[in-house]
């Protein structure tokens, strides 16, 4: 049997929607005791004084990404079959700079939002509110503007196609990248303190 | 030793073992997973129907490879636009970017979902056979046809049909009663000679 499992008829889709909120929970759970329900620990990304939310962030990449590597390559896990989210250069740029100005004003991502929320912090459920209302206004604005919605189209891009290198050496790339950025925050921390 | 020290070790060492390790793609191995394309074939996505594949070739959508299976004295006779012919064995071999979107027909849909298995066995990239194959192409999109008493959902459809069918020079028909009958539909059980006698007569009628 190779993943992903709901192909293989394990489970149906309603039941992968449950397995998908339990392992929202869990992942709000690490979030939570990280400390990322904190808008005050978030900023700290910011003032470069508490790097912990890259060090969580970019540890979560890796892990899922040796992961993922490892059991596509001993055939447990069919990689084609994984979603990859088309990319759309110009209006992904514009959505990253709203959603930067959103981070750095409210404090919270979408995620440590909901994480915020959930232990009662209001300042999560203001962050809620303003990434639903964000969604909302995008939606309707989806249909009326596809000229922006849908430019610079690149399909499914993934890092090995879009540099030409093998699958194997972006995931070494990338771990060399994490260790090196771990060395660095650390050095940054104790350098701030 | 720190436990972050350790995992850094446990990530370096996989890291670095990726090198060396070869493509994680069951494809690039020439491996097959059954179950998904069990999946994919239960939910319709191995095939796609002329009308799509038809906007897909005027949206000139990016990466997309229309490839036609029949023989090459099929193709010189009537062919869907921007396809060229390859026989199985030149397809199988070809070498396909993972974003690209391959089409397959032949005349039916028999052959070309045979292949579309063994491409998939080769190939990361998105592989589609045309549902109906030629056949269906002529009907739907070069001579889509409909009563004029159809309820408004299919005349909405024709509507949007019809638009494509102009823009690849097909010819849509209302049917009024007492029209004559429409060119017969093609099907699966067509035989070829049938199916070049509709394109004959398509062409004589200058669609």
């Amino acid at each position: 049997m190779i993943a992903p499992l709901v192909d293989a008829g394990l489970f149906s889709d309603s039941a992968s929607l449950l397995i998908a909120l339990a392992i929202g929970v869990a992942f709000g759970w690490a979030l939570e005791r990280a400390g990322l329900g904190n808008a005050r620990k978030l900023m700290g990304q910011f003032t470069l004084t508490d790097l912990t939310v890259f060090k969580v962030m970019f540890s979560a990449i890796v892990t899922a990404m040796l992961g993922s590597f490892w059991l596509a390559r001993l055939g447990w896990l069919d990689l084609s079959r994984v979603y990859v989210p088309e990319t759309f250069v110009v209006p992904q740029i514009l959505g990253g700079v709203i959603f930067g100005a959103g981070f750095v004003a409210g404090g919270l991502c979408p995620g440590t939002s909901c994480v915020a929320a959930a232990t009662g912090r209001l300042d999560g459920l203001a962050v809620i509110a303003g990434m639903l209302a964000g969604v909302t206004g995008a939606g309707l604005l989806l249909p009326r503007l596809p000229a922006l919605f849908d430019a610079t189209p690149r399909g499914a891009l993934t890092l090995p196609d879009a540099l030409h290198i093998s699958y194997g050496a972006a995931v070494f790339i990338v771990v060399v990248l994490a260790l090196a950025g771990f060395q660095a925050a650390a050095e940054i921390e104790r350098s701030r303190r | 030793m720190t436990t972050p020290t350790r995992l850094a070790l446990v990530a370096g060492l996989l890291g670095g073992l990726a090198l060396f390790a070869g493509s994680p793609y069951l494809a690039d191995h020439g491996r097959i997973n059954p179950d998904g394309l069990a999946a994919d074939i239960a939910r319709g996505e191995d095939r796609i129907d002329p009308i799509t594949l038809a906007a897909w070739i005027r949206d000139q959508r990016q990466g997309l490879r229309v490839i036609d299976l029949r023989s090459p004295g099929d193709y010189a006779e009537f062919h869907i636009p921007t396809a060229a012919v390859q026989t199985l064995e030149s397809t199988l071999a070809a070498s396909f970017a993972a974003s690209d979107t391959i089409v397959i027909y032949a005349d039916g849909s028999a052959a070309a979902s045979q292949a579309w298995v063994l491409l998939k066995a080769r190939t990361r990239a998105a592989v589609y056979y045309l549902r109906g194959g030629v056949g269906a192409w002529l009907d739907e999109v070069m001579a889509p046809a409909i009563a004029s008493d159809a309820p408004a959902a299919e005349r909405e459809a024709f509507a949007r049909a019809s638009e494509l069918s102009r823009y690849f020079g097909g010819a849509p028909r209302v049917i009024h009663p007492g029209d004559p009958e429409p060119l017969p539909r093609v099907s699966d059980q067509t035989s070829r000679a049938e199916m070049l006698a509709k394109v004959a007569r398509m062409k004589r009628r200058g669609c």
